[in-house]
């Protein structure tokens, strides 16, 4: 295990707020710490066997950003 | 000033359409009378952010102008309505109760569904209170009206949709507007005693509304009860091009279809979680099955059902909302960070707390949810829960972290993106009001408007007024 992996709630929370650019007073500082293995605990819960045929729920359609009809160019397989 | 109590009669809006047009009272008379009480019972509750009096007199004195010529408009013509204060609306600012929000947000526009209230001749008392930017807990220290329950102070009405909660509650309107992306509606109705819906994800165009969580957000009506929000659900639905989640679904006559029947409605109760947690009130849990059977008495049937990971579900809606709510606040989170409120910068900040991979397995979830409900749906009309696990809390016990622990039974239906309906059903020894939970298939207003109002047309909890007049300023 790398040296900079840790399970301190302390160490991850300031890498975190840090990453985000978030500066926070002494006070909510703790209040993550305190949060945080609530909030990791509900996204581990999360990853169920029974997700693994499943694809999320975003959806993203190429053709919602054209207008005009757009079909695929004839080619050997057309 | 005083406050004038509302008369039974026309404290709906459903008796007060009949009184403007039988001539026993004008749209200038109720919103007088309406004005007076918000203006005189706004410092002790904190609904509105701004009552615009003028305005509303001149919309109320039109509506009775366009009356006595004929031309009726429906239902909502000449009611007095509250407006979330993140809706943008005409001759009004919207602040989304924070510092944070560019002045000249939404000015000098209506969002499509003010607009269509507006044609409909309805009259707007003003710009109601929210959660900042419909998530946070109130910060008196930023300028806002702090929202107080009307049936005790000391608790919290509930948010986001806090203002325009108490002012159906407390009679400072007759109806008004809410958004819903947790239960956001549901919560404040259930809390403040009256009727609210959450409506199916794309029924009602939410353009011209500060997102918070795109995929989740939906603007709701709430009133005193399901034929009131009936009137204005038909007004408020269909399609608007600004807003590219709007369903091309047509807009049923929703107020015709209230016949008072539910013979042969089926209705699911999941027992785990929704009704046997250890977080559930007793009292709460034992109005909302006297409710059941009394539907049951009407000719509906019950049957007790299990619907798996309900727990998850809560969760993968809390983890999708704060991380769309992240995307959009993230800037504004780390160059104004204590311009937010104090109890709204930690929650939003939570987005940065999820990973991205986090963010995908909430939505592959949403999937698997969604789709063990409509399987549910396959046998059941209805599913019915409590719509929160206990009567309105105290506010000086909230706080962020405590949401993170406590049960909810609201967001399950903002994740699967379905109606669902929150009636009174009673109240605790305490005093504070009891409510139940009706949840359809999309798109199914009518069915679960039908439920509530066949409930309410045999008991009378949703005409109950809050003793709050002696607390005018």
């Amino acid at each position: 295990m790398p040296a900079s992996t840790t399970a301190d709630p302390e160490q991850i929370v300031t890498a975190i707020l840090t990453a985000a650019q978030l500066t926070v007073s002494e006070q909510e500082f703790a209040t993550f710490v305190r949060d945080y293995p609530l909030i990791r605990q509900a996204a581990d819960a999360l990853y169920l066997p029974e997700l693994d045929p499943d694809e999320p729920a975003i959806k993203f359609d190429p053709l919602d950003f054209y207008s005009g009809a757009v079909t695929a160019p004839a080619g050997k397989d057309a | 000033m005083t406050a004038t109590p509302l008369q039974t009669t026309t404290s709906t809006i459903k008796g007060a359409a009949t009184a403007l047009r039988d001539g026993s009272l004008t749209s200038t008379a109720l919103t007088q009378q309406i004005l007076d009480r918000a203006i005189a019972l706004n410092p002790a509750l904190g609904a509105y952010v701004d009552i615009t009096a003028d305005a509303a007199l001149e919309q109320a004195a039109a509506a009775d102008t366009a009356l006595a010529a004929g031309d009726d408009r429906g239902p909502l013509q000449g009611i007095p309505l509250a407006i979330k204060d993140i809706i943008a609306m005409k001759g009004a600012a919207t602040t989304a109760n924070s510092r944070v929000l560019a002045p000249t947000w939404g000015a000098g526009t209506d969002a499509p569904v003010v607009a269509r209230l507006r044609d409909a001749g309805a009259v707007f008392v003003g710009k109601a209170t929210t959660s900042e930017f419909a998530i946070g807990l109130p910060d008196a220290t930023k300028g806002f009206p702090v929202p107080h329950n009307p049936w005790n102070i000391e608790h919290t009405p509930a948010g986001s949709s806090s203002g325009t909660g108490i002012a159906v509650s407390a009679g400072l309107a007759l109806g008004g507007l809410g958004t819903d992306t947790g239960g956001s509606v549901r919560s404040p109705a259930a809390v403040n005693g009256h009727t609210g819906l959450k409506v199916t994800f794309g029924r009602v165009p939410k353009s011209g509304v500060v997102p918070l969580g795109f995929s989740l957000d939906s603007i709701g009506p709430m009133a005193r009860s399901a034929w009131d929000c009936a009137a204005l659900l038909e007004v408020m639905a269909g399609f608007d091009p600004t807003d590219p989640n709007a369903a091309q679904q047509p807009v049923p006559a929703y107020t015709e279809l209230l016949d008072g029947s539910v013979d042969g409605l089926r209705i699911a109760l999941p027992m785990p979680y929704f009704f046997d947690h250890e977080q559930l009130d007793p009292e709460m849990h034992d109005a909302v099955l006297v409710a059941v059977k009394q539907l049951v008495g009407l000719g509906a049937s019950s049957t007790e059902v299990e619907l798996a990971h309900a727990a998850e579900a809560k969760d993968a809606n809390h983890i999708i909302l704060v991380a769309e709510a992240y995307a959009y606040h993230r800037n504004n989170l780390v160059n104004r960070w204590t311009d937010y409120g104090v109890h709204t910068r930690p929650t939003l900040a939570r987005g940065a707390f999820y990973s991205a991979g986090d963010v995908a397995q909430a939505e592959r979830f949403r999937m698997m949810f969604s789709r063990q409900v409509a399987a549910l749906f396959e046998n059941y009309d209805v599913i019915i829960t409590p719509s929160a696990p206990t009567p309105a809390e105290r506010a000086a016990d909230l706080s962020p972290s405590k949401r993170l622990q406590v049960v909810s039974y609201t967001g399950h239906w903002n994740l699967t993106g379905l109606p669902a309906v929150a009636i009174p059903v009673g109240f605790s020894t305490s005093g504070l009001p009891l409510s139940m939970q009706i949840v359809g298939k999309p798109f199914a207003e009518a069915t679960v408007l039908k439920v509530a109002d066949a409930l309410q047309q045999i008991t009378d909890w949703h005409l109950a007024m809050p003793p709050v007049d002696a607390l005018a300023a």
